[in-house]
């Protein structure tokens, strides 16, 4: 009954509108399935980086140009899709306005005014910063474990196909291209994606089948493995995506509390205009004048040094003057900033918690003073709140790990309820 | 499936014609429907709100059994970012000292979520929908009971919802042709394209607008939490500083279960090693000094746990030890074989006793004497000592009784007094300043632009603020602005002074035989009486002999100079004293003024005996050094005599130039000597450098009292603080003018505890208070900074809601098919 229920769900063109407006083609033929909505799970694979830059910047153009065009133009092609790629706009524009509050109008005040507010400004800007960054970098703490795993990777990409209508009389071009998450809806998961996909193999439900495998099935019980791991699948997902969220912004408020430390009083944005006069010098022709007299020098003693094979140490020397032929001074100023970076993100941490050499080390290490005297060797407030903090979003992120890594249900579940993916409980009770 | 199908058949053949019939009641139909369009609105009600955040709280543990539809996942995102941004507050509020600050965190949290979620309903939502009637946040609630916003998806149209008078509504405010066949349809078009403008405008404009918007509602907020919170903050310490009994059992009954816990340790380590003991101590002392504000005792107090660490093994106790461990023949077998020397250099060393005791156990056991390997050597010697042990036991316990007590009472009075006059942001003293610099500055007139060039210190900035005295004494609300100012002078005396006008007065709790001297009187006591007299002087000072031959701490005397108590006096006397010093100067530089301004002063100074050019010379020098002197950045500034006769020197022309640094006008050498007359009296006679060499200092004093004599109208509006004004005169006259003179030892002494010249230069520095001129700049400054900010984002801000609400017209137009239909209508087409 439930079966039928599903499949009759799938032929129901009423019900497939309510994907908010992704418009599947699960009733074509697979050929044009592949070409309609793409996968791009080997791109991922092959050029991770190289292809989420390529999402990104598409997305992140569009947010800016076409879809507010089209969306203040009120295009009948503008969808649902684009409303949300263009929520990083506010995302974005919303960091730089919090940064400018603090730090705009700072330069028209009396230097003694001025240098208290650019230490807070500076502090809000690293803020803005590190609260993006640990906010965006922790959701890996849970989905990386997962996909190592299981093999299910949330981010999963594919390309869409959309083939606009005509709202001018003479556009050609009507075909744009959307880059969406297979799993980006758990009610929705573009499983036809995955189903007689060669990236998985030459079976049909290769996919689901590696899964079922990694969830430790064997291969009696995946003789449908489609049916029999979709609602696994499914519920990692969920987890997945409600413990990241859950963590995410717990962390995101770490990355603030380490942001308002005394080392980023004095936090400035890499600036890219230096960056890039440093290449300038670098290639500049005096620097490669100067570059190619110290190559003739060094390479005259590197000479000198390799034909009196008979000096002691003789591999010392030699290697001594190799290192001569690295690049110095302006090479190592580009990466400065990275590196000053590191050291305030660590010691903003150290500050954030309370640690310090002689502080909670030497308390554990010498467990008599730490546990007879406790009451005493107090932590200052904010130093408990940021462990708290930190405990409360490693605590978040574990749960999350353990719920998604683990199968409670594994065994509860059988392979008759494998499709159901829209209805509720309570539905399914009335409809059977 | 097959099986299923099977099945299906099998039942089909076998199954009674009637099973085909519908039976409403328990045959498969449509589910009914539950799904409601909700009223079109701004706010939901608060019982919505709860009901929300309960379904949030459910949500999650459905998450977490991997239960959740997308619906509910987006709900615990929303969830999630008000956690975080509140956890973020919560840390924030822990990281910022002031209690007024940690309001302000929340504060902030709740502009910034309250931001958020008004922005689109009041640029957007709501004009739009007084325009053009569609209504781009409208909700429904869907068949499962999940409430979502009618338009957000473009592709996905709802309008169908809408009831026809909804539609007749919004069709009739965008002027939808009456006439037009299928209006209905056209209208719902239009709907669908407002809305979707406005969600794109939504999202366009509020990256812009939430964060200045929250900025700006949290700069509101302030005005208003801060004084509160302040105030009640004030009020809390001093409330629970007042209820604190400083008695000792009080202290051991809410410190008990520390000192349980430090029994329990000493108990534990009874056997070992007095230097672990004192080790550990050491660390626990470190940080009570650390919370009580009280570091300089750390390297006094080290010395002496050191000194016991060394567990009374020493060379005067080390014969002592030998005999009681070994015994009379031990020791002299050992004196034989040169070891007792030996092991007497040993018991020198600076190790700590266990060391000691090893190093002396190695000695003797190699030393050959029957039966003594280093073990039982070692057991002996520590068997030897432990009377001394014991000893340092009971001292331990009583000089951590001693600490945890201080360190509980300091905590409060610390509370306190960090409320009063803390140098931070939010304590009473810094609030006081503020609103007296501000009643000052704002009765001077000042506007924008004067502001800026003041407190950008542009030239001519200081003309600015003469002209704004001169403004503020010739109006009439001269009067008022003094009394203004004397009522605030007077609440900061009350809350703040010591002495028989204010006996609560935060000042007067430092006074003898009060809570202060009680704490620090109590903590030196218990240190001498646990041996630790050295560190006791350094708390308190003198001991005296007491009754029962013992010595006592004398409580009820002042105490001595550079002990900790004395420090703290001073610290919270010289803050008080600076901030009155340049408060009761500021009322006197405006009563000056007001003098010069009404002539009065130059009379005066024609009454002592000056012509009248000279006496307006005379005016204008004491209404200047009132403004300005100052002893901030050189003491040369403040010179006892205006006219530094020594400087006098003869121009070109043969006139005589009086003092650089005051007067800028020539005299004539005979107007000199008649200033010189009025200034020091009869006496000036004979040569100029004679004069300046022979006035005694007396001289001046009197000089100064003629000079900065108060108007009656400003004594008479001044009534209520005349005590402190008079106070204030009375300081500044004697420690400023006779600085040189007089104030250098003893007074310096008396009120720094110590002869320093630099400790003279503080007070100093203190009496003359900040002049009227860095006030106002200062002022300026701050108030030009809140303003510029102000300013610039509400232009902003007002730029962000003029584009967003002119966006927001060009919104619904009708589009080409609604043209052409309209044309045919007008050719009398039926299209």
């Amino acid at each position: 009954m439930v079966v039928l229920s599903s499949v009759n769900f799938k032929n129901s063109k009423s019900m497939r509108n309510t994907a908010f407006g992704r418009k599947k083609a699960a009733d074509s033929a697979p050929e044009e399935q592949q070409e309609g909505a793409k996968l791009m799970y080997e791109e991922k694979k092959n050029h991770p980086v190289k292809t989420a830059l390529k999402i990104e910047a598409d997305k992140l153009v569009k947010a800016f140009t076409t879809y507010p065009a089209k969306g203040f133009s009120g295009s009948k092609n503008s969808d649902f899709y684009e409303f949300l790629t263009m929520g990083i706009a506010p995302y974005l524009i919303g960091s730089g306005m919090m940064i400018g509050v603090f730090n705009l109008a700072n330069k028209y005040f009396d230097p003694q005014g001025a240098g208290f507010a650019s230490k807070k400004g500076r502090q809000m800007a690293a803020g803005v910063v590190l609260y993006g960054l640990f906010k965006t970098l922790s959701k890996k703490f849970i989905e990386t474990p997962l996909n190592m795993k299981y093999g299910i990777d949330v981010n999963v990409p594919y390309r869409r196909k959309v083939d606009e209508l005509p709202e001018e009389r003479n556009r050609k071009n009507l075909t744009a291209y959307q880059y969406h998450k297979a799993y980006e809806s758990v009610d929705f998961p573009y499983w036809d994606l995955f189903t007689n996909n060669k990236s998985f193999g030459k079976e049909r439900e290769a996919y689901f089948k590696d899964v079922g495998k990694r969830m430790g099935f064997s291969d009696e019980e995946l003789k449908y493995p489609g049916q029999k791991v979709k609602p696994l699948i499914r519920e990692k997902l969920v987890q997945a995506r409600a413990f990241t969220s859950l963590s995410s912004y717990l962390w995101g408020a770490i990355g603030v509390g380490i942001a308002m430390q005394k080392p980023f009083e004095r936090f400035r944005f890499p600036n890219p205009v230096n960056g890039i006069k440093s290449l300038i010098e670098f290639v500049s022709p005096s620097s490669i004048k100067k570059g190619i007299a110290e190559l003739k020098s060094n390479s005259a003693a590197l000479w000198r040094t390799l034909k009196d094979t008979s000096s002691k140490r003789y591999g010392e020397r030699v290697l001594g003057r190799l290192s001569c032929f690295i690049p110095s001074g302006t090479f190592y100023n580009a990466t400065k900033p990275a590196r000053n970076l590191l050291s305030d993100l660590s010691n903003g941490f150290k500050e954030f918690i309370g640690s310090d050499k002689a502080g909670v080390t030497s308390r554990i290490m010498n467990k008599v003073t730490h546990k007879s005297l406790n009451g005493i060797n107090k932590p200052a407030a904010k130093h408990i709140a940021g462990r708290l903090l930190f405990a409360a979003a490693a605590g978040v992120t574990l749960l999350g790990n353990i719920l998604t890594l683990t199968d409670f249900n594994k065994n509860k579940k059988d392979g008759a309820s494998a499709a159901v993916s829209l209805i509720d409980e309570n539905r399914r009770k009335e409809v059977c | 499936m097959p099986n299923i199908l099977n099945s299906i058949i099998l039942n089909m053949r076998n199954a009674e014609p009637s099973s085909f019939t519908y039976d409403a009641k328990h045959k498969t139909k449509p589910l009914k429907d539950k799904g409601k369009l909700l009223p079109s609105r701004i706010f939901g009600t608060p019982k919505e709100y709860l009901k929300d955040i309960g379904k949030d709280a459910v949500n999650i543990g459905r998450a977490a059994q991997g239960k959740s539809n997308d619906h509910e996942l987006g709900r615990i995102n929303d969830l999630a970012l008000k956690l975080g941004s509140f956890a973020i507050a919560c840390y924030l509020a822990a990281k910022t000292p002031s209690k007024a600050g940690k309001v302000m965190e929340f504060a902030g949290f709740g502009a910034f979520f309250g931001a958020m979620s008004l922005w689109p309903k009041l640029a957007i939502q709501l004009p739009l929908r007084q325009r053009t009637g569609a209504d781009f946040m409208r909700q429904y609630v869907d068949s499962q009971g999940r409430k979502k916003t009618l338009n957000l998806d473009p592709q996905y149209d709802l309008t169908d919802m809408l009831s026809k008078k909804d539609l007749e509504t919004a069709g009739d405010k965008m002027g939808v042709n009456k006439n037009l066949p299928d209006r209905d349809n056209f209208i719902k078009k239009r709907i669908r394209k407002t809305t979707l403008q406005a969600n794109t405008l939504w999202m366009a404009s509020s990256g812009f607008a939430v964060p200045v918007m929250a900025a700006l509602g949290c700069n509101a907020a302030e005005k208003v939490v801060k004084p509160a919170v302040q105030s009640l903050e004030a009020a809390a310490a001093r409330r629970k500083f007042l209820n604190t009994k400083f008695t000792p059992e009080a202290a051991q009954q809410e410190i008990s279960s520390e000192m349980k816990d430090f029994a329990k340790f000493i108990e534990k380590h009874a056997d070992g090693p007095a230097s672990k003991v004192t080790g550990i101590i050491a660390d626990r002392i470190d940080e009570i000094l650390k919370e009580t504000h009280s570091e300089e005792l750390s390297a006094p107090m080290r010395e002496e746990l050191k000194k016991l660490s060394e567990g009374g093994i020493g060379k005067d106790s080390i014969g002592g030890i030998l005999m009681r461990a070994f015994g009379e023949d031990a020791v002299s077998e050992l004196k034989k074989k040169g070891k007792y020397k030996a092991a007497e250099a040993l018991s020198g060393t600076k190790k700590s006793g266990a060391d000691k005791i090893a190093d002396i156990a190695r000695l003797i056991s190699g030393s050959g004497l029957e039966g003594l390997d280093e073990k039982t050597a070692a057991a002996k010697l520590t068997e030897a000592i432990a009377p001394q042990t014991s000893d340092i036991k009971g001292k331990l316990t009583e000089f951590f009784g001693a600490f945890t007590e201080y360190g509980r009472n300091k905590k409060a009075l610390d509370a306190f007094i960090d409320a009063g006059i803390g140098e931070r942001e939010g304590s009473f003293i810094a609030a006081k300043w503020t609103k007296f610099s501000q009643t000052l500055f704002n009765a001077m007139g000042f506007d924008a632009k004067q502001t800026k060039q003041i407190a950008q210190g542009a030239e001519g900035s200081e003309k600015l603020i003469t002209a704004g005295i001169e403004r503020l004494v010739s109006s009439g609300d001269y009067t008022g602005v003094i009394e203004a100012l004397s009522k605030q002078l007077n609440e900061f005396e009350d809350a703040l002074s010591s002495g028989i006008k204010h006996k609560d007065g935060l000042l007067a709790h430092l006074e003898q035989g009060r809570e202060a001297d009680k704490i620090f009187g109590r903590f030196a006591q218990r240190l001498q009486g646990s041996g630790f007299e050295g560190l006791a002087q350094k708390v308190t000072g003198a001991l005296i002999p007491g009754e029962d031959a013992k010595s006592t701490f004398n409580v009820s005397a002042r105490p001595a100079a550079g002990t900790l108590y004395k420090k703290y006096i001073n610290y919270a006397e010289g803050r008080v004293l600076g901030a009155r010093a340049s408060m009761y100067r500021a009322l006197q530089a405006l009563d000056i003024n007001k003098q010069a301004f009404d002539g009065t002063l130059q009379i005066r100074m024609e009454q002592a005996g000056a012509e009248k050019g000279i006496a307006q010379v005379l005016a204008d020098i004491i209404r200047q050094f009132t403004l300005k002197a100052s002893i901030v950045d050189n003491d040369g500034k403040l010179q006892t005599r205006p006219f530094e006769l020594s400087e006098i020197i003869e121009t070109a022309d043969g006139r005589k130039t009086a003092g650089q640094l005051t007067v800028q006008r020539s005299l004539t050498p005979s107007e000199y000597k008649l200033m010189n007359e009025v200034l020091y009296g009869e006496n000036a006679s004979g040569s100029v450098e004679n004069i300046a060499k022979k006035l005694p200092a007396n001289e001046h004093q009197s000089f100064f009292k003629r000079i900065f004599g108060i108007s009656d109208n400003t004594k008479k509006a001044v009534q209520n603080t005349a005590e402190g004004l008079a106070d204030y005169r009375r300081g500044f006259m004697e420690h400023i003018i006779n600085w040189q003179n007089s104030v250098t030892t003893k007074q310096a002494a008396y009120h720094t505890g110590s002869a320093h010249p630099d400790m003279n230069g503080i007070l100093r520095h203190n009496y003359t208070g900040q002049n009227m001129l860095n006030m106002i700049t200062e002022t300026a400054k701050s108030n030009y900074n809140s303003r510029k900010w102000l300013m610039m984002f509400t232009g902003i801000m007002a730029g962000i809601t003029a584009l967003t609400l002119a966006a927001g017209f060009t919104f619904g137009r009708k589009d080409k098919t609604e043209e052409i239909a309209e044309n045919g209508i007008r050719r009398g087409l039926n299209v």
